[in-house]
């Protein structure tokens, strides 16, 4: 069932740029011809059951990538993985070619990379979660600037003026001194979209964003990734939105038991999927 | 047995108490500091990814939690000194010698206090704090300890009023602490209810101003931009948390 | 053995009309109340020393004392006192006297009675003396010097109700004790002398301390009290004339001054001390000065 509804009469408007122009620059400037991150044949197991048999995915420059799928598919694995989040059990990720949480330890061996070095890879890539997962004991303001000064290594008044401009802009100025708890599930999203936008992610993920919330809110979170893919940021976005997925990706994939088995342009993809597994999918969501 | 107030009033200001009361105070927050820091060692230990050292915190909780606390006394008292022979000159001090066995024991009870506040962490805490690039020790230090501390407040809280209950016990090292001048007193006056009525005061005036301490240090993790003021508002303490 | 007999009835005789009397000769001090300022002036000054000091001490010049502070007149602190080295009582009075006779500084540990010995032991007192019963038990493992002979009393209400005059007629009655001693055992072989003879146990009520057990028979819950005379004899001076020595057992046991097993060098130093200020009249000063019969430092051989 789509939620998506492209801006109403009445909502508040939401500034243009949610990027500033420098950034919207470098995020052109991305090499065309090499994937801004790429998973390469990914094996991912817990104990005896295979969550991720092989799967290969890569996206490029300015794409909007969704995936779809049903539960236990490893959509949300394959995000984390992409996302260095989780070590791999067979594989490897790129980010702009290069290897990332591993190293070449020579005759085909990859080594994984220590926590430590791995964390500093992380800054190319931006995540959001399902359930959110701001800081509680941090205000709107607070979560936004933390990664700006713990990692960044931002002065306070420097992370400060950057946290404030992005909640302005995804429409939370006015709430920035709020705590996690009281904000509503749409605007803790909103939070954690610029938590990550400040970094200067080369690339978003978006880990069903929206499955958590009422409704009603779903739109203020999709319009903020419309604007989004509008100025240009690599996304890839699980979601259960068919209508977003059919309004702003580039290209729609399937995941189902640990393997991506079909993927197309959105029109192709929700018209004729070619895929029984596919076509029983969507069935079941419209 | 008449209760007699002046005798009760002289109790209550006597020098016995009040030098009495300073030990046990002392002795209470050295053995509570030192043994909340071991507790965070231990529990870290636990969590670590080295069987070695898991197993090591393991075994200094299963030992520490088992043995009595009057048997730990009297051990590092008598004990100690055989096994290290720095330890067996005068300096060695009643107070210092259970400063030491009190900390050790505290550690065992806050390492495993602190552990449980550990994992009713969200992990989805640390995920969100790695995927921002955050390293190990500021994920620890900045988004799961705070959240760590207000989760095990209370539980502690408890902990640092039995202790200072527990400093009682110093007794069989001869330290002069509240109950024990209490007693002596007693023993030369006879004047049973007078002395330890004094020395009841005395423990409720102190975790009275203990509760208060508590009660402000929640409030500070009262993660609400409006604090629900109220005449009660300091004793509310989390009560207190808007939704 | 005959003269021990002798010396241990006329001890008893004398308790006896110490005990009617209820008070002992010379000007007894009440613990609690006034704060005796006087000490047992040492007859000896430093110019006196005639006995060489023990080399083996823990703190070079200073004797140390281990002694738990608790138990008047034996020891005890004035009123809003708090410092061991200005506690008073016979045995911290004594152990002065004997410092100065070795020219020694004492320094007194305040410590608690069950770690007395273990303290000994573990080497953080050169002395323990502290109204200590010299036994079996405790010789085993540390040497002692007699200094005085001690025995236990029955106390009754003044008046003596339940009529008690010998140990026979405390079968069925109720009684308290400071348990764990000499008197537990006793008491407990009197009990079953009770059984074996047809009558009724006695009730036996151990406490922890002295002021426990002497509380039960202010509230009236016991009949007697079954302990050591020394404690009775301050506890007749805190609440005169409300109490009497029923009957005395005989007085031999002694209190001794402890030092270390072995410890010769010690040893020989206190023994010599105690017997100087014993014929000199120091000891018998300070005794009477506590309320105590000096006969009493004729320890039992």
């Amino acid at each position: 069932m789509s939620r998506y509804l492209p801006p109403q009469e009445g909502d508040p408007p939401l500034a243009h740029r949610i990027l500033d122009p420098e950034v919207i620059a470098e995020l052109q400037a991305l090499p065309a011809e090499v994937p801004v991150i790429e998973a390469i044949d990914v094996h991912r197991e817990y104990g005896a059951h295979r969550v991720l048999r092989g799967v290969s995915f890569s996206i490029g420059r300015g794409e909007v990538k969704a995936i779809l799928g049903p539960s236990g598919s490893g959509k949300s694995t394959l995000l984390r993985c992409i996302a260095l989040l989780e070590p791999l059990d067979g594989g490897q990720v790129r980010i702009e070619g290069a290897l990332v949480g591993a190293r070449d330890a020579g005759g085909g061996r990859l080594e994984p990379l220590s926590e430590s070095a791995v964390a500093r890879q992380r800054l190319d890539v931006g995540m959001v979660f399902q359930r959110f997962n701001l800081f509680p004991h941090l205000t709107a303001l607070g979560n936004v600037m933390i990664g700006l000064t713990e990692v960044r290594g931002l002065s306070r008044q420097d992370a400060r003026v950057v946290a404030d401009t992005m909640l302005e802009r995804v429409g939370l100025g006015h709430r920035r001194l709020f705590y996690p708890s009281e904000l509503s599930g749409g605007q803790q999203q909103r939070v954690a979209i610029a938590r990550a936008l400040v970094m200067k992610p080369k690339v978003m993920l978006f880990d069903e964003p929206t499955s958590a919330l009422d409704p009603e809110l779903v739109g203020d979170v999709l319009r903020v990734m419309e604007e989004l893919a509008r100025e240009g940021m690599t996304m890839v976005v699980v979601t259960h939105e068919i209508g977003f997925a059919r309004g702003v990706a580039n290209r729609v994939l399937m995941m189902d038991d640990g393997q991506i088995i079909e993927e197309g342009p959105p029109d192709a993809f929700f018209e004729s999927p070619q895929q029984p597994r596919t076509r029983r999918f969507l069935e079941a969501v419209r | 047995m008449s209760f007699d107030v002046d005798v009760f009033i002289t109790a209550l200001f006597s020098r016995a108490l009040r030098e009495g009361v300073v030990l046990t105070i002392a002795l209470t927050v050295v053995s509570f500091g030192v043994g909340l820091a071991i507790g965070l060692v231990i529990a870290l230990m636990r969590g670590s990814r080295y069987a070695a050292l898991r197993a090591a915190g393991w075994t200094y909780i299963w030992l520490f939690r088992a043995l009595p606390t009057l048997i730990l006394l009297f051990l590092v008292w008598y004990g100690l000194p055989q096994l290290v022979p720095a330890l067996r000159g005068p300096g060695f001090e009643p107070f210092l010698a259970a400063a030491i066995a009190l900390s050790v024991n505290e550690g065992a009870y806050a390492a495993e206090i602190i552990r449980g506040g550990l994992l009713s962490i969200d992990d989805g805490q640390r995920v969100a704090a790695r995927a921002l690039g955050m390293q190990p020790a500021s994920v620890f230090r900045r988004i799961v300890f705070p959240q760590v501390v207000r989760v095990i407040t209370p539980a502690l809280s408890n902990d640092f009023i039995t202790l200072l209950k527990l400093t009682s016990l110093a007794y069989a090292l001869s330290l002069r602490e509240l109950l024990t001048m209490a007693q002596i007193q007693v023993s030369s006056s006879f004047r049973f209810a007078e002395w330890y009525g004094a020395a009841a005061i005395y423990y409720l005036v102190l975790v009275s101003v203990f509760m208060l301490i508590q009660a402000w240090f929640e409030r500070r993790y009262v993660w609400a931009s409006q604090r629900r003021g109220s005449r009660f508002g300091v004793l509310r303490g989390f009560g207190g948390a808007a939704r | 053995m005959k003269l021990a007999t002798r010396l241990a009835a006329l001890s008893a005789a004398v308790v006896l009309v110490a005990a009617c009397s209820n008070g002992a000769s010379g000007v007894p001090t009440q613990a609690g109340a006034s704060a005796p300022a006087t000490q047992a002036a040492p007859t000896a000054e430093a110019s006196l020393v005639t006995i060489a000091p023990p080399t083996d001490l823990i703190t070079e010049g200073t004797l140390t004392d281990c002694v738990d502070i608790e138990y008047p007149p034996m020891e005890f602190f004035p009123p809003d006192v708090t410092d061991p080295n200005q506690a008073i009582g016979f045995d911290v009075d004594a152990a002065r006297a004997v410092a100065d006779r070795l020219g020694l500084d004492l320094e007194i540990r305040n410590t608690a009675f069950d770690a007395l010995i273990p303290d000994l032991q573990a080497g953080r007192c050169d002395i323990v003396w502290s109204a200590l019963y010299v036994s079996e038990t405790r010789l085993e493992v540390a040497d002692a010097v007699p200094y005085m002979a001690t025995g236990q009393v029955v106390m009754v209400p003044i008046g003596n109700p339940p009529g008690i005059t010998q140990e026979s007629d405390l079968c069925g009655r109720t009684i308290s004790i400071q348990g764990g001693g000499l008197v537990q055992e006793r008491a407990e072989a009197a009990s079953a002398a009770c059984e074996a003879a047809g009558s009724q146990p006695i009730d036996i009520q151990a406490y922890e301390t002295v002021a426990e057990e002497l509380q039960q028979i202010i509230g009236g819950r016991v009949e007697a009290v079954w302990e050591t005379d020394t404690a009775v004899l301050n506890f007749q001076f805190s609440h005169p004339n409300e109490y009497e020595v029923a009957y005395a057992l005989p007085r031999d046991d002694n209190y001794g001054v402890y030092y270390e097993k072995g410890s010769t060098d010690v040893g020989d130093a206190l023994t010599a001390a105690i017997a100087a200020l014993k014929d000199d009249g120091t000891l018998a000063t300070i005794a009477q000065q506590y309320g105590m019969d000096p006969a009493i430092l004729e320890v039992v051989e």
